[in-house]
């Protein structure tokens, strides 16, 4: 350290900053951090957690008066009750029905070598562009009572009058399974890329055929893109709100179109506010439950022990 | 440790002794490269042979075609005579450490080396087991079985490597650069046993390097590649002593290398114009080159003689230069030497060589019959 201090005294400094200096530089580099930081968190506060919590306090109000009145109402009532368990299962086909349709896209996205593949991205990211609401619409047009699938039934005499595929389980699922395919799609492709291809031909030059290598090594190594699209695509899928309300009936009525009806109709603002907070923490409770059952994968994906 | 290893066998993995490989006229091209250019290789049985090369002369792309990863555009492939371009990977009883070792990053230690065996079949549980920790008590390992690679330092991974490439006893091992990604200690190190390994497990190795000392010191035959072809295909010895070609010399590294014109080549001996001034002669040995032909003169470093004044033998040949560096090696010296702009080297005996110095002028001495001209290889078109 002496010899830190006569070599600026002696003024051969630029060799070594000294202690101070670093010590201020440090400061400056904390100071430009917070510096980039900031837009970030102004944006975060004032159109995130400001709501948020102005939304917390109002559904925890009755009157003027801290009351859990409108979580009663909200978890004594059949009809929401029904309403979560609808928005559950929803979600839950879209991710199963994405991720089934999805992982042999993405993995032949991932391994092909083909110039095809950025053709077959676009296709795949294009519909992504689209608004939900002219997704929705074109399933209508496909599956209505005078929609393009009912006509040609009728064409080939398999019906005798027209057929509505529209307002069921069925069609929700199909819409939402088409919204959120693209984005299960990306998710897993950009996990798959990080799946390092000799691991393959290792398997397959140590004496495993083509299935063997896949299930033992290609599968497990993607184990971790699979968990994140999913949670992904659930977690969205969990507020959906457009595409039930134009191809489902009442029985597919979801979380949010509830929490509309509440607001806009009954102008009931705070149990409103109380089903939003149930929609969030459920969303949460999903995220942790999700990371604690899977979170095994770590093992091996963290350096050191 | 290294007992037995050929009765613990599994059954139904093939023959047990390291399969013949021949490589019969084999190309390959990516777009306009050719990365593999006609290659004709014979490998016996259970010998230890090294691809060596500079970076992108084939190597890899050679053996991802012995592998099965890649088919060959022309040309043939046998294993013990049986040609395998339609037979997949994993049916050509092969293993491989690869240079990044492509360990699977999701299994343990234990699991990586039990792999060959499992998805061979033909193994219960408890021969797999056995097996597994007997090759992994073979290099150094058996306490490391539930350790994930993540957890292991970069030697312990090569042996994790290397152990899950043999277990199975496969007749054909393939090995890509194993030691590249190590330190100068662990090389030579890991070296020994890579050896070791191949004595008691007799597979046939196909060694990649670009490493000259590693291939002299493992191999039983030394392929020197360059751009997709083989430049020379001989034992450690005759590579290092009588390269067939100035790339050879060049790339085994050491040697002086004389550009120089044939003068005249009637006689036994060649006379030679040398580009950097003088005429000497040069023992005509194998093929002979033609009056005209541009050639190297191949002086090796240990045969050079230094001199104050010019030899009195008509059998010395001499040219002058001046000494640009001394360095000691305890029992010898070596010299670099600056004649008339082309650096030489020379390694004479530290005894009697005590006045040297840089910038001093000598003569750089050596035997006529100890140099070899070296003629460039012609590839038909
Ligand atoms: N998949 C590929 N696509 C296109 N070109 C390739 C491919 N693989 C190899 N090449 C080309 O073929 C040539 C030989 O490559 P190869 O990998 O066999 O060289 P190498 O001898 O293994 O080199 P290195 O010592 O750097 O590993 C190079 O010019 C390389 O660019
Ligand atoms: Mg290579």
């Amino acid at each position: 350290m002496t010899s830190v201090g006569e070599t600026d005294r002696t003024g051969f400094s630029d060799a070594d900053p000294g202690p101070k200096a670093r010590a201020g530089l440090q400061r400056r580099e904390h100071f430009a951090t917070a510096l980039l930081i900031l837009p970030v968190l102004v944006v975060t506060i004032v159109f995130f957690v400001l709501p948020l919590s102005m939304m917390m306090v109002e559904s925890f109000k009755k009157d003027g008066a801290f009351s859990l009145a409108q979580y009663h109402e909200f978890f004594t009532s059949p009809i929401y009750y029904w309403v979560i368990l609808t928005t559950f299962t929803l979600s839950l086909i879209t991710t199963v029905g994405t991720l089934i349709i999805g992982y042999p896209v993405a993995y032949y996205l991932a391994t092909t070598r083909s110039r095809l593949r950025n053709a077959l991205l676009l296709l795949v990211v294009i519909p992504y562009w689209l608004d939900y609401i002219v997704r929705s619409y074109s399933w209508m047009i496909l599956l209505g009572r005078n929609g393009i699938i009912s006509r040609a039934l009728q064409d080939a005499k398999l019906t005798d009058g027209p057929v509505t595929l529209l307002y069921n389980t069925f069609s929700v699922s199909v819409g939402m399974i088409q919204i959120m395919l693209p984005l299960m799609i990306l998710t897993l492709y950009a996990a798959m890329l990080r799946i390092d291809q000799e691991l393959v031909l290792a398997a397959r030059v140590h004496g495993a055929g083509v299935w063997r290598s896949f299930a033992k090594v290609f599968l497990p190594l993607s184990l971790p893109g699979i968990y994140a699209a999913a949670l992904l695509v659930f977690i969205i899928s969990l507020g959906f709100y457009v595409t039930p309300a134009l191809l489902g009936g009442p029985g597919q009525a979801m979380i949010s179109q509830s929490i509309d009806v509440i607001a806009s109709r009954l102008l009931d603002f705070p149990l409103a506010s109380a089903a939003a907070m149930v929609l969030l923490a459920i969303s949460l409770l999903v995220v942790i439950v999700y990371n604690r059952t899977f979170g095994w994968d770590r093992a091996w994906t963290s350096p050191g022990i | 440790m290294m007992a037995q290893p050929h009765e613990a066998m599994p059954a139904g993995t093939g023959p047990r002794a390291g399969a013949t490989l021949r490589l019969d006229a084999i190309s390959k091209r990516f777009g306009s490269v050719t990365a593999v250019n006609r290659v004709s290789l014979e490998i016996p049985a259970g010998s230890f042979v090294s691809l060596l090369g500079p970076s992108g002369s084939g190597k890899t792309t050679t053996l991802n075609m012995i592998a099965g990863f890649l088919r060959p555009d022309e040309g043939e492939l046998y294993f013990d005579g049986r040609p395998v371009a339609n037979v997949a990977p994993n049916k050509r009883d092969i293993g491989m450490v690869f240079q990044s070792y492509a360990l699977f990053p999701h299994m343990t230690v234990y699991d990586n080396v039990a792999f060959p065996l499992r998805a061979r079949g033909g193994l219960d549980g408890a021969a797999i087991d056995r097996r597994v920790r007997e090759q992994l008590e073979m290099v150094r390992l058996a306490d490391f079985g539930e350790r994930f690679p993540k957890q292991l330092s970069g030697g312990q991974r090569q042996r994790v490597a290397m152990a899950r490439a043999v277990v199975a006893r496969p007749s054909v091992l393939l090995l890509d650069e194993p030691l590249g990604a190590l330190d100068k200690n662990l090389r030579d190190q890991l070296q020994g046993e890579i050896k070791k390994i191949h004595r008691s497990v007799g597979s046939t190795f196909v060694y990649v390097t670009h490493d000259q000392s590693e291939a002299l010191n493992l191999s039983d035959l030394v392929v020197v590649m360059r751009e997709g072809r083989i430049e020379q295909a001989s034992d450690p010895r005759t590579i290092y002593q009588a390269p067939e070609t100035p790339f050879v010399a060049e790339f085994m590294g050491g040697a002086n290398l004389l550009p120089a014109t044939v003068a005249s080549c009637s006689a036994a001996v060649l006379v030679l114009d040398l580009h950097m001034g003088g005429r000497v002669l040069a023992p005509a040995s194998g093929s002979k080159p033609a009056e005209g032909e541009e050639v190297s003169l191949l002086v090796r470093p240990e045969d050079v003689l230094i001199a104050e004044k010019p030899p009195a033998d008509p059998e010395v040949m001499s040219l002058s230069c001046s000494v640009l560096d001394v360095a000691y090696f305890g029992d010898t010296i070596r010299l670099s030497l600056d004649a008339s702009g082309t650096i030489l080297t020379a390694r004479v005996p530290a005894r009697g060589s005590a006045g040297l110095s840089a910038g001093q002028q000598v003569l750089f001495c050596w035997r006529q019959g100890s140099a070899r001209v070296l003629r460039r290889r012609r590839y038909k078109p």
